[in-house]
C-alpha cells in the first residue's frame, strides 16, 4: 500500500493542466474561423492539405522509382483523374493555402500541448483494451475516414465548422451524416473506451 | 453562479442571432457600383485571346456582361454568363458564387457587344490589376475570329500563312474538327495535359 | 459603403502573405483545438459514449460564432458574401461520405485536424491513424475511375440553405443559434442523468 502511495507520489509530478470550457474554446474556435473567412476569404481545413500531400507523394516516388524527371509526365498521379488535378502544369502541389495552414496547425497544437504539458509520446487507449486494438483501430479509422473525406471534399474542420458557419447545404448534409454514422456504429465499439 | 453564466452565454448568442435576422431584414446590401472601368482597365484584343483559349490555359476567366439572349445566340466559347453582375447585388452573388467563384489571381476578361458600352464593376474588381477588357466587344470577337478567311488569290508566302492560321483558328471556334494539318497551323499548341478531365479547383474541397 | 472586401487583397499583396495568413490561422486553430482537449482521443470519444460532450459543444460554439460574425457582417455591409468560399454541395457523395467519415470518426476517435494535434502533442495513434488515412487516400486514388460518376453527382453547385429551404438567411441564422442552443441544453441533462456512471473522465 506504501509504495503505491509513494509511485503515486512521483508521477504527479507532471500534471497537466486541465482543458478549456468547451464553449471558451468553441468560442476562440469560432474567431479564429471567422477571422479566416474576413480576410482571406478562406476558411479552416485538414484533410485537403494531407490529399496534396499524399498526391505529391505517390508523384514523385514513382517517378524516382521509374528514373528522374522525364518519367514525370507518365506516373499513375499524372494520369489518374484524381491526382491529376493537383499535378496540373508548373504549380507545386505543396505551395497552397491549405498546407501552410497544416504547417501551422502542427506548430500550433504542438505549443498548446507544451505549454499546458500535454505534450508526451504516448498512446490513448480506453480502459478496457489493449495498445495494439487500439492502433490497429486507429489505423483503419484512418483508412476508412479517408474515403468520406474525399467523397465528401472535407472533414470536420472544412465541412462542418467551415461550411457549417457559411450555412452550405452540402456541409451541413455532411455534418449531420457524420452524427449519424458515428453514432450507428459506436454501440459496436463501446468496449473500446467504456 | 454558474446558471448564471450559462444563461447570459444562451443569452449573448441568442441576441446576436436576432440582431443578426433583423439586420437581414432590410434586405441584402447594396454594392456600391460607381467604377466605370470602360476607359481605365486593360484591353486584350479578339485575337490574342482566342490564342489564349485554344493554349488551354487556366489562369483566366471570360465574362460575358450582356443578356441572356445574347449570350443563348453565341458567345465566347468557355466564357460565363453573367448579364446581371453589375446591376443586381443579390444576382450578382448567386451568379459570383455558382459560376465564378473567381480566383482573384486570375486574370479576368470581360466582354459586352461592342466593348463601348460602360462596364461598372464593384471596388474590388475594378482595381484588380488582373482586369481585361475585350477591345470591340463581342463584334471584335465575331468579325476577327468567328469571320470565315478567304485563302484564294494570296501569293505573298507571309500573308499566306497568317491567313491560313487564321482559318485554323475559326476552325477551331466553330467546332469543326481540327485535322492534324490545320492543327499545326494554330497560332498556339494547345498546352498538354497528361490527363484531360478537368476537376476545377473547386471541387477539390478542403 | 463599399464593403470590405476579404482581403483577398491582402494575399494578392503578395506570395508571402498568403502564407503568412495561412500559417497563422493554422496555428490559431491548432492551438484552440489543442486546448479544447482535441488532441486527446479519449475526449473526443466521450461524444459518442455519453461522457463528455465537448465535440458537440466546442464544434456547435464555433459555428454560431462564426456564422453569426459572419452575416452579421454581410449584412452591415462591411464583407461581400460573393468573395467568400462556399463549399459546393453534391447531395449524394457527401451524405455517403459523411456516413463513412463518422464511421471511420468513430473506429479511429479521430478527424483529420484533431489526429494533427494530437501528432504534435507525441500520441503514438493519431500517428498510426494519419498513416491509415493516408493509406486511405492512396486506395481512393486508385479506386477513383470507378468512383468518379458518384463523386461527381448530384452537384448542386454552391447553395445556401436558406436558398434550398427558401426561407430567409435572418430565420436560418436565428434557427441555427436556437438549435445549438438547445442541443447544448440537451447535453447537460444528459450530463446529469447519466451521471458519472458511464465513466471515464468528464
Amino acid at each position: 500500500m506504501a509504495r503505491e502511495e509513494e509511485t503515486s507520489d512521483k508521477s504527479a509530478a507532471v500534471v497537466p493542466e486541465p482543458y478549456w470550457n468547451s464553449y471558451k474554446a468553441g468560442a476562440l474556435l469560432g474567431l479564429v474561423l471567422l477571422l479566416a473567412l474576413v480576410v482571406t476569404g478562406r476558411g479552416l481545413g485538414a484533410s485537403g492539405a494531407v490529399t496534396r500531400m499524399a498526391a505529391y507523394s505517390t508523384q514523385k516516388v514513382e517517378a524516382s522509382v521509374h528514373g528522374g524527371t522525364s518519367a514525370e509526365e507518365t506516373t499513375f498521379a499524372k494520369r489518374n483523374a484524381y491526382t491529376s488535378q493537383y499535378l496540373k502544369g508548373p504549380e507545386d502541389p505543396l505551395d497552397d493555402f491549405l498546407v501552410y495552414m497544416f504547417v501551422g496547425v502542427i506548430v500550433g497544437g504542438f505549443a498548446s500541448g507544451v505549454l499546458a504539458k500535454r505534450a508526451s509520446l504516448s498512446v490513448t487507449f480506453g480502459p478496457h483494451t489493449t495498445v495494439a486494438r487500439r492502433l490497429a483501430l486507429a489505423s483503419l479509422g484512418g483508412f476508412v475516414s479517408a474515403f468520406g473525406t474525399r467523397l465528401a471534399r472535407g472533414c470536420t474542420s472544412g465541412q462542418a465548422l467551415t461550411g457549417g458557419a457559411t450555412l452550405a447545404l452540402g456541409s451541413w448534409v455532411f455534418m449531420f451524416a457524420v452524427f449519424g454514422g458515428g453514432y450507428a456504429l459506436a454501440y459496436f465499439l463501446r468496449k473500446e473506451w467504456l | 453562479m454558474w446558471k448564471k453564466r450559462a444563461m447570459a452565454f444562451a443569452g449573448v448568442l441568442l441576441l446576436s442571432g436576432v440582431a443578426v435576422a433583423g439586420l437581414a431584414t432590410r434586405g441584402e446590401p447594396k454594392r456600391r457600383l460607381q467604377y466605370d472601368v470602360t476607359r481605365t482597365s486593360q484591353v486584350i484584343r479578339a485575337p490574342e485571346l482566342a490564342r489564349w483559349i485554344i493554349e488551354g490555359r487556366r489562369d483566366f476567366a471570360v465574362v460575358d456582361l450582356r443578356d441572356g439572349a445574347a449570350f443563348q445566340a453565341g458567345h465566347v466559347k468557355g466564357a460565363v454568363h453573367c448579364g446581371k453582375c453589375h446591376s443586381s447585388a443579390a444576382e450578382g452573388r448567386k451568379a459570383l458564387q455558382e459560376s465564378l467563384f473567381v480566383d482573384l489571381s486570375k486574370k479576368l476578361v470581360l466582354y459586352t457587344e461592342t466593348g463601348k458600352e460602360p462596364v461598372e464593376l464593384p471596388k474590388l474588381l475594378a482595381k484588380n490589376p488582373r482586369l481585361y477588357l475585350l477591345e470591340g466587344g463581342y463584334q471584335a470577337w465575331k468579325n476577327e475570329v468567328l469571320a470565315p478567311v478567304p485563302l484564294g488569290g494570296e501569293t505573298d508566302r507571309e500573308a499566306l500563312d497568317q491567313k491560313r492560321r487564321r482559318e485554323a483558328v475559326r476552325a477551331y471556334f466553330a467546332g469543326e474538327r481540327v485535322d492534324t494539318g490545320k492543327a499545326a497551323e494554330l497560332p498556339v499548341a494547345p498546352i498538354r495535359r497528361a490527363n484531360a478531365h478537368q476537376p476545377a479547383g473547386a471541387h477539390e474541397g478542403c | 459603403m463599399d464593403p470590405m472586401m476579404p482581403v483577398s487583397k491582402l494575399a494578392e499583396w503578395s506570395q508571402g502573405s498568403v502564407i503568412a495568413s495561412a500559417a497563422l490561422l493554422g496555428v490559431g486553430f491548432g492551438f484552440v483545438l489543442e486546448r479544447a482537449g482535441f488532441g486527446n482521443a479519449k475526449t473526443l470519444a466521450g461524444q459518442w459514449y455519453g461522457y463528455n460532450f465537448a465535440v458537440l459543444r466546442v464544434m456547435f460554439t464555433a459555428i454560431v460564432v462564426a456564422m453569426v460574425g459572419l452575416f452579421g457582417l454581410y449584412y452591415l455591409g462591411l464583407v461581400d458574401l460573393g468573395q467568400i468560399y462556399i463549399n459546393e454541395t453534391f447531395l449524394w457523395p457527401q451524405l455517403v461520405g459523411g456516413l463513412i467519415f463518422g464511421a471511420g470518426f468513430v473506429i479511429g476517435q479521430y478527424c483529420p485536424g484533431t489526429a494533427v494535434v494530437a501528432c504534435a502533442t507525441g500520441k503514438i495513434d493519431a500517428m498510426i491513424y494519419m498513416l491509415g488515412f493516408v493509406l486511405g487516400l492512396v486506395a481512393f486514388f486508385f479506386a477513383f475511375p470507378k468512383l468518379e460518376s458518384f463523386y461527381m453527382s448530384s452537384s448542386k453547385g454552391r447553395v445556401l440553405l436558406p436558398d434550398a429551404l427558401h426561407v430567409s438567411t435572418g430565420l436560418i441564422v436565428l434557427g441555427v443559434v436556437v438549435m445549438a442552443l438547445g442541443a447544448f441544453a440537451f447535453t447537460h441533462f444528459l450530463d446529469k442523468k447519466l451521471g458519472k456512471s458511464a465513466g471515464g473522465e468528464v
